[in-house]
């Protein structure tokens, strides 16, 4: 339940320079989260948890600038992926599982530590779910709070139409108009950042 | 009907879930496609198919179910997490979260809310300045965009204020590259703008996700951004956030439209006073934007270079790890050349970037008109490179990586050559290379010259009036002279880029004046210069070609008015071409070539004046000093042989400081144009100014002893009232009790108020204080306050009313009859926003004319509209501009009166624009219920005027 710290300030100019663009923030609002709690699964405590999410923005945000087009390369976002990806492995793949740390000079002890091909496939399972659940949280605003409930009680929940209809007061074809409504928007949204999880 | 499978003509089809799944359904046919879908089983089995498919299985509901699902709005994640290292939810996201909780309340259960007669489908964005809707217009059948102003920015009255006019004056800006405005509104105290709903990409995502564009994307983009700026800075209108996410293109890709006008301003106001910093995102601010300083159009140019180069490399000129670096950088260094990321970018196209890019606002290119007109010429080029060249004006910028070689006054000199008094003798002779082939002409003989590449020197040469052609290999050269101390031989064009198979000029020019000052020289300061240019000798102006001669006479005005010290004299140019083009008849309804299939074949720096053969210019220098020049054709009865000598020729005409000196001294000068009975020199035109041959003499007939007189120019004074300081315009300030009672109804003046005698006593104080601070300006006995109306009339002293009625004569309508004004209001109150409101109201609820009232401005409509445009007539809703040196105005007619009682309204902005580029604004309303002109002045607060024609104050004095 910690803010960041203050340095993260910093961060969040940096960001709003560089990208001036949805990428950045998607792909901020996206990582995130995920690095933290990779992060935690580790061991780490939550104050280092965000040092580490702080240092891998950071880092991220600084190759930013080597970045130029080649033809044929990968566009800004691809490339951005890739990064992210490379950077929050190296920053945690690299510690034994069972060990804390503390203290600044932990990305530092992180990086001692041998790589560990698990964290890959941890991070692209993480980055996938998160990717729904962020472009759930995007559209949320799209859609009256009657549509959404028709979704989210009938798809997720898994309760029948005819019940859902009967507590919504609403007919049994508005569910399924709604329900589809929102999937098929859901489904475009994560299409939308799919580049940060296709494997190269 | 349940059970039913058969597939009935109701049931969904593919069009149908595609419209249902982007939300282009209208609320109709959502609620017809719910109750069919209700009854057909068929289209539940198929909508369930398409909804709970694999994707959904495997991808989305897994995740959804081990993390938490957004239900509630507002549920953004805020950067806080909780135990489980779960997003922390819902906290700082107020923001979406306080403009949701302003949706009125809808019957719609799809809806989100209501704004006014919108209904709320969704939130579909929010970003610093506020929240974007997608909403539905149902009594147009169409889906908007709603953008909303924060709730927490709209508590500053200020910048609510600001917001709601800079979106007016938005709206009012129509062009296919500027997405439409519909409407400007304020629901629950916060204000919205109603905007096309554009589904497309922005180019800052494009670019994201596409990298670099390719080249003609580029410079398609580039001037339709330009265009769309041109449009908007022709009503005064600066964008101030010009960047590639306020770039939106439609469905096809094939347009790009420029969003956001001017709303960067209201941020400011709001965000600067709350927190002291920089609202948005500097990367694309131009370096006086950074400062604070005042920002003009050209400032939308820096920015639109930098959107050009990120165009070209996919990411912005100005980068670093802090706003703070950002801003240096922006303000102090040279980006990283474009060439170096993107090789493909061509060099041209770097050169003009960086010339938009340049730091100082009069090095860049001087209007967005300008440069869109260029870049649609390099469009052109870069799909047909064999049959359309790159503009000369492309041509002829210096490469990216060159720094100037030579002291400015040589690249001035360079400009300055072809108006001044000019030997253009040479003869040209062309050598077709397979390689490339640069050809030098020559007006002086035996000249040396070196042509050098880099450092090494290619060939060396004496150039002859034959001149030379010389065949070389693409690359960069130097035409340089060698060994000449001669001040009065200039190579023109002597930095070469010569590309395979294309041919590059390089000119050598002799002066024909002395030499011991080169300013002096060229500009002795009190001379009109009148350069003939016909159309065989230069390339610079080819007969009929208005475009390039108008484009080169222009840019040596702008060089040196922007002065660097170089020629103060100059306050002003017109320019005058006799090319055959068509479309302007200046004053030539006389003319023998009138009747002949070239149409109209005059043009007078752009501006057609149909009164009988006159046209005129106000002019202001850069002391505030007013003159009118006076032009007139004396050439209608010519011959036709005389009209063949002529055709083809522009004129330029310089007005000095000295000139001005002149006027200012109560002397009028004649100069008159013409053509000397000179076979041998066929078309040069001669010039003479009663300033030089003495004031007593006719100097009209002096000319027609020498020759044919083409085209007179008369200067007069204007008014030789006491001299203002400071500001162009006057300001009059009166008291709240005057403003109150004059323009707003309030109860006080109501004799039975108990507070009426205070009141009519402030009034009283008031009006004595205005009176002596205009009769200062104006004159013993040139106002009276009327306490009935509440208006300054100026009846009693005929020579007041005419001096104050010039004065803004000279300004907005130049060269009409004099309209007698009375100036019922001079108020300072009316800046304030709150009195604005009012006024606007009291204007909007003013009575329907009369018959004569409806004809009286119905005439003085079409007097202007005549005047200005080609057709005589307003448009609704389309703006005009016109522009000659002095300034621009732009009007729009909201509605035009068709029949009496009709109520109209015409905006109008006047842009003024001194010699020293000091620019100053008057926003003004033309109202056809009687209340005639008022103008104001935007950000300086101290002017108005309201200006009711003759017909009021007769009622007036009737009444008495």
């Amino acid at each position: 339940m910690t803010m960041f710290p203050e340095t993260n300030e910093t961060l969040i100019a940096r960001v709003k320079d560089l990208g001036d663009g949805a990428s950045w923030t998607e792909f901020v609002g996206i990582y995130q989260p995920i690095v933290y709690r990779m992060a935690r699964r580790r061991g780490l405590q939550e104050a280092d948890a965000l040092d580490v999410i702080q240092q891998v923005f950071v880092s991220v945000a600084k190759s930013i600038d080597d970045w130029y087009p080649i033809s044929g390369g990968p566009p800004f976002r691809a490339w951005l992926a890739t990064i992210a990806r490379n950077t929050i492995t190296n920053a945690l793949g690299r510690r034994r599982h069972d060990l804390a740390f503390g203290g600044s000079s932990v990305i530092e002890q992180l990086n001692a530590q041998p790589d560990n091909r698990a964290t890959w496939s941890e991070l692209y399972r993480e980055v996938q779910q998160q990717q729904v659940v962020w472009a759930a949280e995007q559209i949320r605003h799209e859609f009256s709070d009657d549509v959404w409930a028709s979704f989210q009680m009938t798809a997720i929940q898994g309760l029948p139409i005819a019940d859902v209809a009967r507590s919504l007061r609403r007919s049994a074809g508005a569910i399924y108009v709604a329900r589809y409504r929102v999937i098929a928007r859901l489904k475009e949204k994560v299409q939308e950042v799919s580049y940060l999880w296709e494997k190269e | 009907m349940i059970g039913m499978s058969q597939k009935s003509k109701n049931c969904l089809t593919e069009d149908t879930l595609h419209m249902l799944a982007h939300g282009e359904c209208t609320p109709t046919d959502l609620h017809q496609c719910e109750e069919h879908v209700d009854g057909c089983e068929r289209c539940r089995d198929l909508l369930e198919s398409r909804s709970l498919d694999v994707t959904w299985h495997e991808s989305c509901l897994p995740a959804l179910h081990s993390h938490n699902c957004p239900s509630d709005h507002g549920s953004e994640f805020t950067g806080e997490y909780d135990q489980e290292g779960y997003p922390h939810r819902g906290h700082e996201d107020s923001m979406k979260q306080a403009a949701l909780e302003l949706l009125g309340p809808t019957d719609d259960p799809e809806m989100l809310g209501r704004i006014g007669n919108y209904e709320v489908v969704g939130l579909i964005g929010s970003g610093g300045m506020g929240v974007v809707f997608k909403a539905f217009d149902s009594a147009l059948n169409r889906y908007v965009a709603i953008k909303m102003m924060q709730p927490h920015l709209a508590v500053s009255g200020a910048a609510r204020q600001r917001f709601s006019r800079e979106g007016r004056a938005a709206a009012a800006v129509i062009d296919d590259c500027v997405l439409p405005i519909h409407a400007v509104a304020e629901w629950q105290g916060v204000p919205y703008l109603v905007m096309q709903y554009s589904s497309g990409l922005n180019l800052q995502r494009r670019l994201e996700m596409e990298g670099p564009l390719k080249l003609n994307e580029i410079l398609r983009v580039a001037m339709q951004t330009a265009r769309g700026l041109a449009a908007a800075h022709a009503q005064g209108l600066v964008h101030r956030d010009v960047k590639p996410s306020n770039i939106l293109f439609d469905g096809s890709v094939e347009r790009a439209h420029l969003t956001d006008f001017g709303l960067a301003r209201a941020v400011d106001d709001a965000s600067v006073t709350r927190t002291g910093l920089l609202a948005g995102t500097p990367q694309y601010m131009s370096p006086e934007q950074v400062r604070g300083e005042r920002v003009d159009a050209r400032s939308d140019l820096f920015s639109l270079g930098a959107t050009l180069y990120a165009m070209c490399t996919g990411r912005s000129p100005f980068r670093g790890d802090s706003t703070y670096s950002v801003l240096h950088r922006l303000t102090h260094d040279q980006p990283r050349p474009i060439q170096e990321i993107n090789p493909e970018i061509p060099g041209w196209l770097c050169a003009v970037i960086d010339k938009l890019l340049s730091k100082a606002p009069d090095q860049r290119f001087q209007s967005a008109e300008e440069l869109s007109v260029l870049l649609e010429k390099c469009l052109a080029h870069v799909q047909q490179p064999t049959e359309a060249r790159l503009p000369a004006e492309i041509r002829t910028l210096p490469e990216a990586c060159d720094r100037p070689r030579f002291p400015g006054w040589i690249k001035w000199i360079a400009w300055a050559v072809p108006i001044g008094g000019l030997l253009f003798a040479g003869v040209l002779i062309v050598l077709e290379s397979g390689k490339g082939t640069i050809r030098i002409e020559s007006d002086a003989d035996n000249i040396p010259i070196r042509i050098t590449q880099g450092e090494q020197v290619i060939k060396q040469l004496t150039i002859t009036r034959s001149g030379a052609a010389v065949r070389v290999n693409a690359g960069n050269y130097q035409i340089e002279l060698e060994n000449i101390n001669d001040a009065s031989i200039h190579v023109l064009g002597g930095s070469v880029r010569l590309q395979r198979s294309e041919t590059e000029i390089v000119r050598i020019t002799q002066s024909a004046l002395d030499e011991s000052n080169p300013e002096q020289r060229t500009y002795p300061g009190s001379e009109w210069d009148v350069a003939p240019i016909s159309a065989s000798e230069t390339r610079v102006f080819v007969a009929g070609d208005r475009e390039s001669s108008m484009a080169a006479l222009k840019s040596n005005v702008k060089n040196l008015q922007r002065g660097e010290g170089l020629s103060p004299e100059i306050e002003s140019t017109i320019t005058v071409d006799l090319t055959g083009d068509a479309g302007i008849d200046w004053l030539f309804s006389e003319s023998p070539l009138k009747r002949e299939p070239l149409g109209y074949p005059f043009c007078l720096n752009n501006v057609e004046c149909r009164n009988g053969g006159t046209s005129s210019w106000p002019l202001i220098d850069s002391e505030n000093r007013r003159m009118v020049l006076r032009a007139r054709m004396e050439c209608a009865e010519a011959s036709d042989a005389f009209w063949n000598r002529i055709l083809g020729v522009s004129i330029g005409i310089h007005i000095s400081k000295t000139d001005f000196d002149l006027i200012n001294d109560g002397q009028d000068i004649t100069k008159v144009i013409y053509l000397p009975q000179d076979p041998a020199n066929p078309e040069v035109l001669q010039s003479m100014a009663s300033s030089e041959e003495g004031a007593d003499l006719d100097i009209l007939e002096e000319a027609s002893k020498l020759g044919q007189p083409v085209i007179s120019f008369r200067l007069e004074p204007v008014v030789s009232y006491s001299e203002e300081s400071g500001s162009i315009l006057k300001s009059y300030s009166i008291g709240d009790a005057i403003s109150d009672a004059r323009f707003v109804d309030l109860s006080p003046r109501n004799a039975l108020s108990p507070v009426a005698d205070s009141v009519n006593a402030r009034i009283e104080d008031e009006a004595d204080r205005l009176v002596s601070q205009i009769e200062k300006d104006y004159g013993p006995n040139a106002v009276s306050f009327d306490p009935n109306t509440m208006s300054l009339i100026i009846d009693h002293d005929l020579t007041g009313q005419q001096r104050i009625a010039e004065y803004l004569r000279v300004r907005g309508i130049a060269n009409q009859p004099l309209i007698n004004l009375t100036i019922t209001g001079v108020s300072s109150e009316w800046m304030d926003d709150e009195h604005a409101e009012k006024f606007e109201h009291w204007q909007d609820s003013a009575a329907p004319l009369t018959k004569d009232e409806v004809a009286q401005i119905h005439s003085w409509h079409t007097e202007l509209s005549k005047l200005y445009y080609h057709d005589g007539t307003f448009i609704p809703g389309k703006p005009e501009s016109f522009q000659i040196e002095a300034f621009t105005a732009t009007m729009i007619a909201r509605h035009v009166p068709a029949r009496v009682g009709d109520f109209a309204r015409i905006q109008v902005r006047l842009d003024l624009s001194d010699a020293l580029s000091n620019r100053i604004s008057l926003l003004g309303t033309v109202a056809t219920d009687g209340t005639g002109l008022v103008l104001r002045q935007p950000e300086s607060d101290n002017f108005f005027w309201l200006i009711t024609s003759d017909a009021e104050k007769s009622a007036t004095m009737d009444n008495n």
